[in-house]
């Protein structure tokens, strides 16, 4: 048989390749010429394969193995053989000193099979006599430990080699985290199972061995006969003796030896000295991680430098703020944050005493008693005393932050109308006095503050029924404290009376009744209501025109917020008109312009002009921050919008590396500024839901944004745009993983709910057919894919106005469809109109239309002829620097860009041109 | 999933050394299986880690499958189906990884979903696959020595003691395929 041509060349170039490395670079061409007598395509290829061989090396392509591994050989010598009475029969890892194996006696005198471990001596390890006479020392230890939660030492020796090994209790467990997710163990369960952690490590404290190396995969968990979990604590191998009389004197100091950054307690990391005080730091980091689901500190991918400072500097956040979901989250909250917190002191000294006073301290909260953690102050124990008798009830601290906060808006409110100093007093006192009412020393249980605030509003009605300035002045004050907690029928309830009453008593046009009518406003904004915030944001302006307040800060809040409400009506540049009138108008008083720079620039990134955005959202930023003190700018909400809106800036100029640390202060300043359940801090994590799916990250953006779900489901149930929203989100996740019929269900139940909210024919429900429709073009069901691509082009073109952007996206979306399914004919006609309507929409040098130019010269591409191929290079060599003047060539748009025209050259041909786009492709 | 038995694993490499190049391809979706639990159950043992020591994984596979009287020149056979098959885990795992970019078919993350690979890489695995199924139609040895280098971390001496070659000639087999497919990917990118 007749090797094939193709083999037959390959092998000859593969010669011929090989021979001319060998060559000095100089002679390669002569070289060439006679080796491949006159084949010129074999002289091309060697030529080809020598000019890729030197890019490979200098890139080191391929030269790491896909995954590192750490020290795994193949036909590991140790394998199969002896070890005193024991035949390694298999190798399960890496330890601080070198291998682990599985084994079995030799003999079989013995049926279970032992854990063997070979210390590898090695450079990095120092000469071996120490080596031998620390583990030495070691087996002395270990030998000495006997307790039903730590590994058992059996036995020890050294090889003929001279190589010492350890003889040990083979787990065949699960890590202990990972053991509480897969049973979906409860805190309680959780608590215990950590109780037994405790306890070993107490044991192992008081024979003086620290085990300086605590972490999940140490942690084992099996299940005894009765399948109740039985931890066992693994490797020792790194403990050092705490107690005089070693033989080594060195080994106390000696530095050699594992630690995991992330269990590593700040003096570890700083290679400080390490006492019983370390396992209890690691022994709080593995509480935090088993009951938040996630380590305090993210570490993968960082410096040592940065590890160090993140270890020993940065708070991290407590365990109930990071936990995935807010019924977690309050469970946590409290005693669990405390104990955790103190155990992961910073301070060796501040830490618990021992890993008993730990458990100890645990026992206590298991049982309902206050935690010692804590000094116990009095609102504390009171809180503690609720607790036990009430279950659920609302923390006191929460109603008075509300109070507070409800106070600080009376008194603002009270200065901004220029009512007279008593009649603001009498609005805060009456305040006061409700506060009074929900203390439990007043004789009352304990309330939430829901129903505080509603206290507060019924005795407005009945106490101050005959003074209708100070009721008006508190149910102003109490309808924009509802809207800020997310409550906003309440809202809309109490600041519809604040306005009857305003009206009442000063007529339209009066500063008050002005107010009233743009907190309104505001409300029915956020409530979606257009047409009425309309209608109440321009009778606000009409008064406030001609009573500014002063520096006209009244005036440009108004703009403020009807400039949002066109943002929201896709009106931009009647938006960019208010926000500059407002801008201007706070520029001129002096006073901070912060509001508006922020809504401008954010405004500035909708309409893609990043960098004049990014120089008002820096501004914005800046000028937050002066006025705030580092506890007042963490819990900012407008901070939180305008760190929120400079992610996003980043995130479209292609830094992506900036853009998480900024969404995660905006989510942690939201978390504090608004309380776990608040729909603000469900937009966060939608967001950085969002951002993390979009890197890749999946796991980590599906419990965010499941956060984010339940957030709003708890906040507006169902009955809200913002749930399906985040329903289509999760979606996307579900199909990047390849789970379709998870998307599917995603959904199919973002489509239940948008029907809920605006029946079967709304253009809204056109963004849920599409992402549908993605699902069934990735099932390889294209015609479904079609079908529903067509529903939601037929609802926004019945809807929307003839010539909106988002036509041309169901256009667009479609036309790629049908061209998958070969009808390029018309597929191009689609595509033609895409771009025709986006023309007409958005204008012809926007993005967004030369974005749909990209996906209509892929489709002329397709067809081939000379004059679509023509038209293809036009549209694309107008795309290219478009596209990377406002992206840089390293973003996906660039690249698929960047893609296209190597297709085009390659249809043409042209293998010059393609080769010179293709060279500016990275990775993909 | 179901473990195959070992002897029906052992058979098969007898048959393999008898000459029956079918019975490696049979053997291979009983390694991939395998391969595709122990990844997991490595990934769960280790809980957050972030890496998958290849190597180990295959050896684990090889104790798990094979009968204790396998003889050692099978061992190698095995080596070269379990390269193969766990490139197709860790194909199947940067698939999946790439889907949302390359809106294709994908198959459900074999692995955990945890960061394995980040997308940059995952993208490279998809391309270098590409590349080296063209290779290997041209070059069989050259495609499985970088399935045994790339996909399961070998050394020159390991890949060669699997293959039954010199390592000198591993080195130039390694040397050749490697600028055969960086050429390869720049040019399909």
């Amino acid at each position: 048989m007749d090797p094939h041509p193709d083999t037959t060349h390959h092998q000859r170039a593969k010669a011929l390749f090989l021979d001319a490395l060998d060559r000095p670079e100089g002679e390669r061409d002569a070289f060439l010429a006679a080796g491949s007598v006159g084949d010129d395509a074999l002289a091309a290829e060697v030529r080809a394969l020598l000019a890729a061989h030197d890019a490979a090396e200098a890139t080191g392509h391929l030269d790491r193995p896909l995954l590192d591994r750490d020290g795994g050989a193949f036909g590991d010598p140790a394998v199969g053989r002896a070890v005193g009475p024991w035949r390694l029969t298999a190798r399960l890892g890496e330890g601080g000193m070198g291998a682990v194996y599985r084994a079995e006696r030799a003999d079989g005198a013995y049926e279970r099979a032992v854990a063997v471990k070979l210390i590898r001596p090695g450079p990095d390890l120092g000469a071996a006599p120490p080596l031998g006479r620390r583990l030495a020392a070691e087996r002395r230890i270990l030998a000495r430990l006997e307790h039903p939660h730590v590994a058992r030492l059996y036995d020890g020796g050294v090889t003929a080699e001279g190589a010492p090994y350890l003889v040990m209790e083979l787990v065949d467990g699960t890590p202990v985290t990972a053991y509480a997710e897969a049973r979906g163990l409860d805190v309680e369960a959780r608590l215990r199972l950590f109780l037994q952690v405790c306890d070993a490590v107490a044991y192992a404290h008081r024979h003086l061995v620290v085990h300086r190396d605590l972490k999940p995969s140490n942690v084992l968990v099996t299940e005894d006969h009765a399948g109740a979990p039985q931890v066992k604590l693994l490797d020792f191998g790194i403990a050092t003796l705490l107690a005089e009389g070693d033989d080594d004197g060195g080994a106390r100091t000696c530095t050699v030896g594992a630690m995991t950054p992330a269990y590593a307690a700040p003096e570890q990391v700083r290679g400080e000295a390490v006492t019983t005080a370390t396992d209890v730091y690691a022994l709080g980091v593995l509480l935090y991680e088993l009951l938040a689901g996630r380590r305090p500190y993210e570490l993968a991918r960082r410096t040592a430098a940065e590890v160090e400072r993140l270890v020993c500097e940065a708070a991290p956040p407590r365990p109930s703020q990071a936990a995935p979901d807010p019924a977690l989250a309050r469970r946590l909250r409290g005693d669990l944050d405390t104990v955790v917190a103190k155990a992961m002191a910073k301070e060796p000294e501040r830490r618990y005493a021992s890993a008993e006073a730990l458990a100890e301290d645990l026992r206590r909260h298991l049982a309902g008693l206050p935690v010692a953690a804590r000094p116990a102050s009095a609102g504390y124990r009171l809180r503690k005393f609720a607790a036990r008798h009430r279950a659920g009830v609302a923390a006191a601290a929460a109603v008075a932050v509300a109070l507070v906060g409800g106070l600080g808006a009376a008194l603002w409110q009270a200065h901004a109308a220029q009512v007279e100093r008593q009649k603001a007093e009498r609005v805060s006192a009456f305040l006061q006095e409700t506060l009074a009412s929900a203390d439990p020393y007043e004789g009352r249980r304990s309330v939430t503050v829901e129903e505080v605030l509603d206290e507060a509003a019924a005795r407005a009605g009945a106490e101050l029924a005959g003074q209708p300035e100070i009721e008006a002045a508190v149910r102003h004050t109490l309808g924009t404290t509802y809207h800020s907690l997310g409550r906003p029928a309440a809202a809309a309830r109490e600041l519809e009376r604040a306005l009857a009453l305003r009206r009442r008593l000063h007529g339209d046009a009066h500063p008050e009744t002005a107010a009233t009518l743009d907190a309104l406003g505001a409300l029915a904004l956020d409530r979606a209501d257009y047409p009425a915030a309309d209608t109440l944001l321009a009778r606000a302006l009409a008064v406030r025109r001609r009573h500014p307040g002063p520096g006209a800060a009244d005036l440009a809040a108004t703009l403020l917020h009807i400039g949002a409400l066109h943002q929201a009506q896709s009106r931009p540049d009647e938006a960019e008109a208010r926000y500059r009138e407002a801008l201007a108008l706070a520029r001129r008083a002096g006073g901070g312009p912060s509001a508006a720079l922020a809504h401008l620039g954010t405004l500035l990134y909708e309409q893609g002009a990043y960098v004049e955005a990014d120089t008002l959202l820096a501004e914005a930023e800046a000028a937050l921050r002066r006025r705030r003190s580092a506890e007042e700018q963490a819990r900012s909400p407008r901070l939180a919008a305008v760190l929120n809106a400079r992610a996003w800036v980043h995130y479209y100029l292609g830094a992506y590396d900036r853009v998480q640390p900024l969404l995660d202060e905006a989510l942690a300043i939201r978390r504090r500024a608004f309380g776990p359940g608040h729909p603000e801090v469900g937009l966060a994590l939608n967001e950085l839901g969002w951002f993390h799916q979009d890197r890749g990250r999946y796991a980590l953006a599906d419990s965010l944004l499941r956060e984010a779900l339940a957030t709003y489901r708890a906040a507006y149930g169902d009955r809200h745009e913002d749930v399906p929203a985040v329903l289509v989100n999760l979606a996307a996740g579900q199909r990047a993983l390849g789970h379709l019929d998870a998307a599917a269900a995603y959904l199919e139940e973002a489509l239940r709910i948008r029907r809920a909210l605006s029946g079967d024919d709304h253009p809204d429900l056109a963004y849920v057919y599409n992402n549908l429709a993605r699902v069934e073009r990735e099932r390889g069901r294209l015609a479904e894919a079609e079908r529903l691509f067509r529903e939601g082009l037929a609802l926004r073109r019945r809807h929307l106005p003839a010539g909106h952007a988002e036509i041309a996206t169901s256009l667009a979306s479609l036309g790629q469809v049908v061209q998958e399914r070969g009808r390029l004919a018309e597929a191009e006609e689609l595509l033609r109109e895409a771009v025709a309507v986006s023309r007409a929409a958005v204008g012809p040098d926007h993005l967004d239309t030369i974005w749909h130019e990209v996906g209509l010269s892929a489709c002329l591409t397709a067809r081939g002829t000379p004059g679509a191929l023509a038209e293809a290079e036009r549209l694309l060599t107008r795309a290219l620097p478009r596209y990377e003047a406002t992206y840089g060539s390293a973003s996906p748009w660039t690249q698929r860009v960047l893609r296209e025209l190597a297709a085009l050259y390659d249809a043409r041909g042209d293998r010059a041109n393609a080769d010179r786009y293709r060279a500016r492709l990275t990775g993909t | 999933m179901t473990t195959p038995a070992p002897h029906e694993v052992t058979q098969l490499l007898a048959q393999a050394r008898a000459g029956d190049a079918g019975a490696l391809d049979r053997l291979l979706p009983l390694v991939y299986a395998e391969l595709r639990a122990l990844a997991h159950r490595q990934r769960l043992r280790q809980g957050a880690a972030e890496t998958l020591n290849t190597t180990a994984l295959v050896h684990e596979a090889y104790e798990k499958l094979a009968h204790a009287g396998t003889a050692w020149s099978d061992r190698a056979h095995f080596f070269r189906v379990a390269a193969r098959a766990m490139r197709q885990v860790l194909v199947d795992y940067a698939r999946a990884r790439t889907a949302a970019k390359r809106g294709g078919d994908a198959r459900p993350l074999p692995l955990d979903e945890a960061d394995l690979l980040p997308l940059e890489r995952a993208n490279e695995v998809v391309a270098l696959d590409e590349a080296l199924g063209r290779l290997s139609a041209l070059d069989p040895r050259q495609g499985e020595v970088v399935e045994l280098r790339y996909f399961v971390g070998l050394t020159i001496p390991e890949t060669a003691e699997v293959l039954g070659l010199s390592p000198a000639t591993v080195k130039r087999e390694w040397t050749a395929a490697r600028a055969w497919l960086y050429r390869e990917m720049t040019r399909a990118a």
